[in-house]
């Protein structure tokens, strides 16, 4: 808002950095209601999505009786499929003694990371901005390809980046697939196993 | 169930359940997470996080 009286209001589009400390911020006033003074600015980044605006194209309703669990929703074109992960809580009729938390928001943290070229689909809280800068926002409104249920993050020793992968024969998925949604998958899998 | 029934219901989403379990990379947690996880901690739940610690609460 333009608090000038020329009424030069503008609008902040694509979740651009808020909040960005100034000079005189010395790190002890941690949010910005403690002390709006110390925040002087707004950084915009070519690379900012926090919400694509994408419309609804197709809706799901899961059956009430549907059992708890990470399930997919695959998308094809005759090009390209995508698989998105999506999470059935259990029935509040449940009665399950254990409850599982997906940590969907740690998904979100890492969602894109590392994703090198594809900035245009949002950047995850790891990687930086095309000007160097970190990215300070995760979001559930933006494409989010490392969530797919059959991806898996490299290891860390190989320099990250995040890999299609769906063949558990194939070398380096025990050490690979320990991260996020691959690995909640496997440990939903043993307790499965055990009847938990 | 995801983190956000956790954040939205808070502690209600865990007193029905004897264990709870976090697995795996757990490592974004909200104030209403936090607080949840306290209540049912108090009210003698029982949670297990495997990434690198264990935590239990008394028996119940």
């Amino acid at each position: 808002m333009d608090i000038s009286g020329h009424g030069r209001h503008g609008q902040i589009h694509n979740g651009a950095a808020r909040a960005v400390t100034g000079p005189e911020w010395q790190g002890t006033d941690t949010t910005i209601g403690s002390a709006p003074r110390l925040y002087d600015a707004v950084h915009l980044h070519d690379d900012d999505l926090a919400d694509a605006k994408w419309l609804p194209t197709f809706t799901l309703s899961v059956p009430p009786d549907a059992r708890s669990g990470i399930y997919a929703v695959r998308l094809s074109t005759e090009e390209e499929e995508v698989a998105l992960s999506v999470v059935v809580g259990p029935s509040p009729q449940s009665s399950s003694p254990v409850l599982f938390v997906v940590p969907t928001l740690t998904w979100l943290a890492y969602a894109n990371f590392d994703s090198g070229e594809r900035h245009h689909i949002g950047l995850s809280l790891y990687d930086s901005h095309s000007d160097g800068s970190p990215n300070y926002y995760a979001s559930q409104r933006k494409p989010t390809s490392s969530t797919w249920p059959d991806a898996y993050f490299e290891s860390e020793k190989t320099g990250g980046g995040s890999v299609p992968q769906m063949d558990p024969s194939l070398p380096g998925i025990a050490e690979n697939a320990t991260h996020l949604v691959m690995a909640d998958l496997y440990v939903i899998h043993w307790l499965e196993h055990l009847g938990i | 169930m995801g983190d956000e029934h956790l954040h939205e219901h808070g502690s209600d989403a865990l007193i029905p359940y004897s264990a709870v379990i976090c697995a795996g990379h757990h490592e974004y947690w909200t104030t209403e997470m936090l607080d949840a996880l306290e209540i049912y901690l108090e009210a003698g739940g029982t949670f297990s996080t495997w990434l690198e610690t264990v935590l239990t609460g008394p028996p119940r």
